[in-house]
């Protein structure tokens, strides 16, 4: 055996127990999603189901309302991860290139505002959005995401920025380019793939976000995913837990697919930026 | 083409000052390159040429026109950078040519343009691939090829050469030399290397902490070095130094070291009796003598690198070296005697380094 | 002193959208409950006049609070030295060449993937007592021979609760450490392997005190991020049964919203406000001294 097969084997031993238990409730969400009703209250429990039941989904999607809080999720988040991303270039681009007094100051503020979590402001929040007619508006969410989600992009942003070197907006300045043309010919067009992972990342973000959601959004229509699956299980006595799982399949697995494929880049952007 | 006059340019970021009121004028033409260590201030005042940092205080003019506020853009010069700053999402005809884009000018232009430095770099065949499918001399060349499509007044270069292996630095070097024989356009080069100041430049500006320590061409500067750091930053092996006092006996001045050892200087040196001073001899001018001349001097190392022999001796309680031509096998321990002709000896004051 | 530092405005005009969001959405709701954390407020969230800071003695006469601050610090140290413990272990492996590392890492990295929400659903349902299929396993397995509750009594609830919350810390935990790791300098191990140092003490001597700053800031991190973690708890048995489970942020959430006894709930949420205010000030130094480091290096390499 080689060393490194044999290290190989020593690590996925070690690791087995870990993957076992983060592997284990998508299997239960899985064949709960799939079992007929009458199956998921058998004793004893059992893993086993007589067969797949497809039009699970198909009743879910029609009984739950999920359509309505996918497009609301989908709204929101979109939506925010624009503004986030809009807002936050010129910001990063600031910090990356300019020498200027406040930037210091401005970086702890961007760092505390990271710190500072939905829940603890969320009374607050209610209140302003009261003050504001926004409450059971989704756009209250998509100003407190984007809000939320800034000192993130713009930290990721920044320190993607700071791997494109400098000199080649000075070479295009001394080519004859404006700052104006040398931000949209040359500087823009290199930063591309930062902007797309970061503006990923901050769309999960807003998917998966609850407790603004839950607090702010009191109409089931205006519903996002998570407080409409929320929904179906709290304060019911009747819960149907597989309409509930064939949601959970369609709400996480195309998220969890785009996440796993870009961790790498996250990992990276840890690699390079404030937690250097 | 034009000159440039730089005249009491200082630098500060926030309180601390890089550069203390420089003053250069470089005629139009000419190749002037700017030498020192990391630090000095040589890449700062580059780019306080090119546009890229802003002047604190004094002017530079680019022929006639006093440039301090003119931005990069409108300074028509062109710049080589260190790392060569290519666009990596456009091809090398593009790279070549955005200079020309911005410009305006028509399509054929630029394709002739492009066409034309491409022949004098041999880039030719590399037109189409990106940057990142070139090696190192190639992009290199694709820098210079940016530049020279500009017909700019002034060539700035920022250590250009110092990211290549040392044989293609050696081939780069002489292709920039012929390249602005041939174009004699004013061109401003930084590098921290001495011997790539001495071979390229028409004149050298040695700079240290922000000040300029000497201008002057290169053999001037060989020769008559003003002071210790010009001395002992220019010529490789560096000139050997030893300390010691003017004296004078029958057989004429000569300057005594630590341990009495006589080394003999030149009837006409203005140096005063009883001063302390700094004896300097460049290891090319230390010969072996035979006789009773010179000075005595244990050898400690041998190095040959070929045409030569150093020969690290101990003098004084200084370790010094001579070149030596000779095959001639010394060895450690052994005692030898060396000379240097008066006429090579270099003095300089002990306490303000300056020239004698 | 001829120092000239022009003010720039154009990066100042460049932070200011995100500045004033920030400001607005971040900022005023802290200054509200200041207010509000000093006001009598009726169940309708109307203000019926400042009465100092009664609020906040009422909070601190209510032995709920307490149960709730002693299980917040349990489920904060437990939860954050748990992950710790785990986390630099799976780092070291995943950050080491072995079969298979590309799908240990999708895996291990999984949970940040789904939300909180939904990892809590998926929890609960598994955990259920009369269906849940982890009963089921661990009776195939004879581990168990009845099924149990997980979930019905609060201690049980609140270790499984405390599980899950490592379990979903393990990832960003990870990535910390593993970015972390990538940045060490490959020839300390190389000179300390050529010093003959065994594989212990290259972790021991080498890796751990590298990592110290890295593991430091995945401590401050993961206190404030688990501190206020509302929805693994409030999907899972919402604090119950019978506040069993409250921790601050359900207990704050629950004072809010179900009971509408605002100010009292602005009260704690200043009260929880200025610890994370504490947590952020010491990562903010940590990060800054950090930078300082790497500053001082990039002045010395531009020199």
């Amino acid at each position: 055996m080689t060393p490194k097969l044999k290290k190989s084997l020593l690590y996925w031993l070690l690791l087995s127990p870990l993957c076992v238990v983060i592997l284990l409730p998508f299997g239960v969400m899985f064949v709960t999603a799939l079992r007929p009703r009458d199956e998921l209250f058998v004793y004893p429990p059992t893993w086993t189901f007589s067969e797949f039941r497809w039009e699970n989904f198909v009743e879910m999607w029609v009984k739950t309302n999920f359509g309505g809080a996918l497009l609301n999720s989908l709204y929101v988040s979109l939506t925010s991860t624009i503004i986030a991303i809009v807002l936050s270039i010129p910001a990063a681009y600031a910090l990356s290139r300019y020498r200027f007094s406040g930037k210091g100051l401005y970086r702890n503020f961007l760092l505390m505002t990271q710190m500072m979590s939905p829940i603890v402001l969320v009374l607050g929040l209610f209140r302003l959005m009261v003050h504001l007619n926004l409450v059971n508006s989704l756009n209250s969410l998509v100003v407190t995401y984007v809000a939320f989600n800034m000192a993130f992009t713009i930290w990721m942003l920044q320190s993607y920025f700071n791997t494109i070197p400098r000199e080649l907006e000075e070479a295009s300045w001394i080519d004859g380019a404006t700052s104006f043309t040398s931000l949209v010919k040359i500087f823009l067009p290199l930063a591309v793939p930062a902007m797309v992972v970061t503006a990923i990342f901050t769309f999960i973000n807003s998917w998966n976000e609850f407790v603004l959601a839950l607090t702010l959004i009191r109409s089931q229509n205006d519903y996002t995913l998570p407080v409409q699956i929320f929904s179906q299980v709290a304060g019911r006595y009747q819960v149907e837990w597989h309409h509930v799982m064939a949601a959970t399949v369609l709400a996480t697995v195309p998220v969890a697919i785009v996440f796993s494929w870009l961790q790498r880049y996250l990992i990276r952007g840890m690699a390079l930026g404030a937690v250097k | 083409m034009a000159s440039v006059t730089i005249s009491g340019v200082e630098k500060w970021f926030g309180t601390l000052q890089i550069l203390h009121g420089i003053d250069i004028d470089i005629e139009d033409q000419e190749f002037v390159v700017l030498v020192g260590p990391s630090g000095c201030g040589k890449s700062t005042l580059l780019r306080m040429i090119a546009g890229l940092e802003p002047i604190s205080d004094g002017e530079i003019s680019i022929g006639t026109r006093v440039i301090n506020n003119v931005p990069a853009r409108d300074r028509d010069i062109a710049m080589v950078f260190q790392n060569y700053a290519l666009y990596p999402h456009m091809s090398v005809y593009d790279n070549i040519g955005f200079s020309l884009k911005l410009r305006k000018r028509s399509k054929q232009e630029i394709s002739e343009k492009i066409s034309e430095a491409a022949e004098i770099l041999d880039l030719t065949p590399y037109l189409e691939r990106s940057p990142r499918q070139l090696s190192g001399g190639q992009r290199q060349r694709v820098a210079m090829g940016r530049a020279l499509v500009r017909d700019a007044q002034v060539f700035l270069f920022d250590e250009p050469l110092s990211n290549l292996d040392a044989k293609l630095r050696v081939v780069m070097r002489t292709e920039i030399k012929a390249l602005h024989q041939r174009l004699k356009t004013t061109s401003v080069y930084v590098t921290h290397d001495q011997i790539e100041a001495m071979t390229m430049a028409d004149r050298i500006v040695v700079m240290n902490k922000g000040r300029v320590e000497q201008i002057g061409t290169p053999m001037d500067l060989y020769d008559f070095p003003a002071n210790l750091f010009v001395a002992d930053f220019i010529g490789s092996p560096s000139m050997n130094f030893i300390e010691g006092v003017v004296a004078a006996d029958n057989e004429g001045p000569f300057v005594m070291a630590k341990d009495r050892t006589r080394l003999a200087i030149s009837r006409d040196s203005s140096a005063e009796l009883g001063q302390k001073v700094i004896y300097g001899a460049r290891p090319e001018h230390l010969v072996l003598s035979g006789g009773s001349e010179g000075f005595g001097a244990t050898v400690e190392v041998i190095e040959p690198t070929g045409p030569n022999i150093q020969i690290f001796a101990d003098v004084a309680g200084q370790r010094i070296c001579a070149l030596s031509p000779e095959r001639r096998t010394h060895k450690p321990g052994q005692k030898i005697r060396l000379h240097c002709p008066e006429a090579s000896v270099h003095l300089f004051d002990a306490s303000s380094g300056a020239r004698i | 002193m001829k120092s000239r530092t022009r003010i720039p405005t154009t990066p100042l005009l460049m932070i200011l959208p995100s500045f004033l969001l920030a400001m607005s959405i971040i900022g005023y709701p802290i200054l509200d409950l200041a207010w509000t954390s000093m006001q009598e407020v009726s169940r309708f969230g109307k203000m019926m006049g400042f009465i100092g800071l009664a609020n906040f003695a009422e909070v601190f006469r209510d032995p709920l609070f307490y149960s709730s601050l002693v299980r917040t610090l349990i489920w904060t140290v437990a939860v954050v030295g748990g992950t710790l413990i785990i986390s630099l272990p799976i780092a070291i492996m995943l950050n080491d060449d072995f079969y298979g590392r590309g799908l240990a890492r999708v895996i291990v990295m999984l949970p940040w993937a789904i939300s909180l929400t939904m990892t809590a659903v998926l929890w609960r349902w598994s955990l259920n007592g009369r269906a849940g299929l982890i009963n089921a396993t661990l009776m195939d397995f004879h581990i168990i021979t009845e099924p149990i509750e997980w979930l019905a009594t609060a201690p049980l609830a609140f270790t499984v609760e405390i599980l899950v919350g490592i379990l979903v810390s393990i990832p960003f935990t990870t990535t910390i450490f593993l970015g972390g790791l990538s940045s060490l300098p490959q020839d300390s191990y190389e000179a300390a392997v050529v010093d003959g140092a065994k594989p212990w003490e290259l972790f021991r001597y080498i890796t751990l005190p590298l990592m110290k700053p890295f593991i430091n800031i995945a401590i401050v991190l993961n206190v404030i991020y688990v501190f206020n973690s509302l929805p693994i708890i409030w999907v899972m048995t919402e604090g119950g049964p019978a506040n069993g489970t409250d921790i601050l942020v359900t207990y704050l959430y629950k004072l809010a919203f179900r009971f509408g006894q605002l100010g009292k709930a602005s009260a704690i949420s200043l009260i929880m406000f200025f610890v994370l205010f504490v947590f952020t000030i010491a990562y903010v130094l940590m990060v800054m001294r950090q930078e300082h480091d790497s500053t001082a290096e990039e002045v010395k390499n531009d020199a």
